[in-house]
């Protein structure tokens, strides 16, 4: 019996007393059946309740389930689900320790990536719920557009949370330590917050950044460079250096034929020279030498007569083509004249406000890059702004009613406050600032002191300080009040004043500006004041009227005053006055000068298109030492032909000068012979006269007769002989 | 849905508590009606899973509540300005809302307070209804249909009793 009495669950075992048996058992039996078929199955024994023996198997499987269902129902805390919950607070315990900071690191970098579309890195981040603190030592947000930059870099980085007031749902931020803030810094590889502190983009820019307003030089090359083409000059020269270029081809072609005629020439009376003259024996063969010298000489002279033509044929086409110049000068003055009228310079009417103009220029340029950084966070703000709509909407999902809350009085405490936020940052080149702000809250009535704001900046040769609040209480009479100065900053207005003939221009700059509402309409109303002192402009080293008026204008301006007022809201700029008192001198003094700018602008025009032609013209100067070279080669071959002939005439005269000699020669000869038969006569004269003493008249009449005879004779052949030799001028 | 309904049948007949159903539904309601992301709302969720009760039950309620409680948001918007905005009250709220935690419930939210007060009315008259409605399920309504052809010819079809069996051996795992 026992042993089957071990079959039944234990708590049907027990021996109780009915009191007790209804309360722990049948208490615990809620189906009606059941109950009654429980009570079938015990019966009373001593004043105890105790269930029947042999009880069929049927039935001990009902009381085992029944048993089970009977344990279950005891208590009223499930034991599972208490360990489920000690479990989740062990493994939170765990996660604070060993993951905490690895999944705050990956969710604060997942989040910049797709707030911001671009890489985010966040190094050590570090989570403490006990103190109530975040701290990590560098954070970069990359620039999606730039990929190179960071749209912003921190350094060492700590917020500080009160904790006792987050219990009271009041989120009091102590204090926020941002350090080592920079704005658009290059990303290196590694290491992504530039630590050499240089790069930004804006590094080159100084803090009084005016334009380049060199604008006669820049409008004057402009207007060059778009008319280009339609300058008759540049094409004339263009077709006249393809005239000129052919010219020089073709005759540097002829010369060099000639050149070779008159080297055969050279070599010809060289060998002529080196023969020597020839021994002539007689009046014949000097004459024949003579002949032969006359013929080079004649031919000589041919060429000489050939290269002369040719030089003055090329000389005249030369000419011609170098009066293609006079008709470029022409040509430049109608392009000048075209091309003034094109340009539109500044009349007097431009200079009426021409330092009021500039520095509104100037302003427009800064307030407008600051509207356009301020617009770049728009987008991410919207985004988080519709994203949180969003999420809220989605929250309602049942859509229900969000209710109201009901305001109770607290401690005067606001419930979002942040007590002071301490940022600094900069590179070297830019600058580094500091800047506190404290008093952030969102409910500013509850605070006695509005958002109070300060900040200094330095770059090593300008300081900036701003102070200033900002009073967000329903009842503030004025919202913000943020004052900036600046003192004695080096303004270097660099070539900025060209288009006024000032070759350079700097000052010192003292600045104070007050930011406040608008106080008509919406948006922020910036006044600024200017003191530009200490004025100092360099002026061209030149005496012309132009810098004399100029230099009489500036003088007058030691010190100069600019006062500005901007008016920006969300839409951007609406408004901008600037004046200043520089404008009555400029206006006065300048606008005499300007009367002049006209011609100035087309001195300068003149200036730049002879420039641009002197440099169209390099490649015919060049052809023009080509022509002189070729010129001068001409008469070089004239001057050899010239040598040549002299030299012939030499060996010529030379060669007469020996049939002369021939010739006296014979003349002697002719002479001594007659002398000779003369004497003879004589002798034969007297002979006969002593012969013939007395044949006197005979004898005489004889000899007289014979004597002429022979004279005679010897005359005729001595005449002869002469006439033999015939050359010119004997 | 399904599993929580064949869970609620299943402990309809077997020998739980029938208060073990009764305030799994009463909380399943009071959870639905007080809107969530606040403490209070964590607060009566843990004690709810801590408690002996019908799990299921309470989880059903919670799916099917919320549209009675989003119509009956105007009056638990109005109970809850009522008794917020009542002087007398105001001393006790404000230092309420002045200690540490206690703002976290949210209990300054009109909807919130409503739902507050409202479960704490409603929560007792629930447990006992379907307390009673469980008890008379099972001592009325539970033998009958047993007994009814209806199920009776449905225990005999072969796949209904396959799958009837299957289900318990296979409970464990839920």
């Amino acid at each position: 019996m026992a042993k089957k009495n071990k079959k039944v669950p234990k708590v049907f075992r027990k021996k109780i007393k009915p009191k007790k048996w209804k309360k722990k058992i049948l208490k615990n039996i809620h189906i009606p059946s059941d109950k009654k078929w429980i009570e079938e199955r015990f019966e009373l024994m001593d004043d105890r309740m105790v269930i029947k023996q042999d009880l069929p198997k049927e039935d001990l499987k009902k009381l085992k389930a029944l048993g089970k269902s009977i344990k279950k129902n005891k208590g009223t805390v499930t034991k599972w689900k208490a360990l489920i919950l000690l479990a989740i607070a062990v493994l939170a315990f765990l996660f604070n320790y060993l993951f905490k900071n690895v999944l705050i690191k990956k969710g604060i970098e997942t989040g910049i990536e797709s707030i911001f579309e671009a890489a985010g890195f966040i190094e050590n981040p570090d989570l403490s719920l006990s103190k109530g603190s975040f701290t990590f030592d560098s954070l970069s947000i990359q620039n999606k557009d730039k990929p190179d930059r960071n749209l912003i870099t921190f350094g060492n980085t700590a917020i500080r949370i009160n904790m006792p007031e987050l219990s009271r749902n009041r989120y009091h931020i102590e204090e926020i330590t941002l350090q080592g803030m920079q704005l658009n810094s290059s990303r290196t590889s590694g290491d992504l917050i530039d630590s050499r502190g240089e790069g930004s983009e804006d590094s080159g820019t100084p803090l009084i950044d005016i334009p380049d307003m060199e604008e006669g030089k820049e409008q004057v090359l402009a207007l060059i460079e778009e008319h280009k083409s339609n300058l008759k000059s540049l094409q004339y020269i263009d077709t006249a250096n393809q005239e000129l270029e052919a010219f020089t081809q073709r005759w540097t072609q002829t010369f060099e034929t000639t050149r070779t005629g008159v080297e055969d020439s050279i070599k010809e009376i060289k060998d002529l020279g080196s023969r020597g003259v020839p021994s002539v024996s007689s009046l014949e063969d000097a004459r024949g030498v003579v002949d032969e010298y006359r013929g080079y000489s004649d031919s000589l002279l041919d060429q000489k007569k050939e290269l002369e033509s040719l030089n003055a044929q090329f000389n005249e086409e030369k000419e011609r083509l170098l009066s293609m110049k006079e008709e470029v000068e022409n040509l430049i003055q109608d392009d000048i004249d075209y091309l003034g009228t094109l340009l539109q310079l500044p009349g007097r009417e431009d200079v009426q406000n021409f330092i009021s103009d500039k520095v509104k220029e100037i302003l427009m340029t800064r307030f407008q890059d600051y509207y356009d950084k301020a617009m770049l966070v728009m987008p991410y703000y919207e985004k988080w702004n519709a994203s949180r709509s969003g999420a809220e909407e989605n929250e309602g999902g049942a859509k229900r009613l969000a209710g109201s809350y009901i305001p109770f009085p607290t401690a005067e405490q606001p419930r979002f406050l942040i007590k002071k936020i301490d940022l600094s940052g900069g590179d070297n080149y830019s600058g580094f600032f500091n800047a506190l702000v404290s008093g952030i809250t969102s409910e500013p009535d509850k605070l006695e002191e509005p958002v109070l704001l300060t900040s200094a900046w330095d770059n090593g040769e300008a300081r900036m300080s701003l102070d200033g609040f900002l009073d967000l209480k329903e009842d503030a009479s004025q919202l913000f009040d943020i004052s900036f100065s600046s003192p004695a900053n080096p303004a270097d207005f660099g070539d900025t004043l060209s288009a006024l003939g000032i070759e350079s221009a700097g000052a010192r700059l003292s600045y104070t500006g007050k930011s406040i509402p608008h106080p008509d309409e919406e948006g922020v109303l910036v006044s600024l004041d200017m003191d530009f002192a200490d004025l100092q402009i360099t002026l061209p080293d030149k005496d012309d009227i132009t810098t004399r008026l100029l230099r009489e204008t500036v003088a007058e301006i030691k010190e100069f005053m600019v006062n500005a007022e901007v008016h920006i809201d969300s839409n951007g700029i609406q408004g901008l006055r600037v004046q200043s008192d520089a404008d009555k001198i400029i206006k006065e003094k300048l606008g005499d000068l300007l009367k002049d700018l006209p011609s100035q602008g087309a001195a300068e025009l003149e200036k730049y298109i002879r420039e641009l032609v002197a440099s169209e013209l390099k490649g015919s100067e060049k052809i023009n030492e080509a022509l002189d070279q070729l010129g001068l080669e001409s008469l070089s071959q004239i001057r050899s032909i010239e040598d040549l002939e002299a030299q012939v005439k030499a060996y010529e005269d030379e060669a007469r000068s020996r049939g002369e000699d021939l010739l006296k020669e014979a003349e002697d000869r002719a002479r001594a012979e007659a002398e000779k038969l003369k004497a003879e006569a004589e002798a034969a004269r007297k002979e006969a006269e002593a012969k013939a003493a007395a044949e006197a008249a005979k004898a005489k009449a004889e000899a007289e007769a014979a004597a002429a005879a022979a004279q005679k004779a010897a005359e005729e052949k001595a005449k002869e002989e002469a006439s033999k030799i015939k050359l010119p001028g004997f | 849905m399904i599993s929580f309904i064949s869970k609620i049948l299943v402990a309809l007949n077997s020998n739980s508590r029938p208060g073990e159903l009764a305030s799994g539904i009463a909380f399943g309601f009071c959870l639905a009606l007080i809107p969530k992301g606040n403490l209070l709302w964590i607060i009566i969720f843990s004690i709810a899973f801590l408690l002996k009760h019908n799990l299921a039950a309470m989880l059903l309620s919670l799916l099917l509540f919320p549209p009675l409680a989003s119509l009956m948001d105007p009056l638990l918007h109005n109970t809850g300005q009522l008794i917020l905005t009542m002087p007398a009250f105001q001393s006790f709220f404000t230092t309420l809302y002045n200690l540490p935690v206690l703002p976290w419930l949210k209990f300054n939210n009109t909807i919130v307070m409503g739902a507050f007060l409202w479960n704490l009315i409603l929560w007792l008259p629930l447990f006992f209804l379907f307390r009673q409605l469980v008890v008379v399920y099972r001592k009325k309504v539970a033998p009958r249909l047993a007994e009814s052809k209806l199920v009776k010819s449905l225990k005999k079809v072969p796949w209904v009793s396959k799958i009837l069996s299957a289900y318990n051996k296979l409970s464990f795992l839920r």
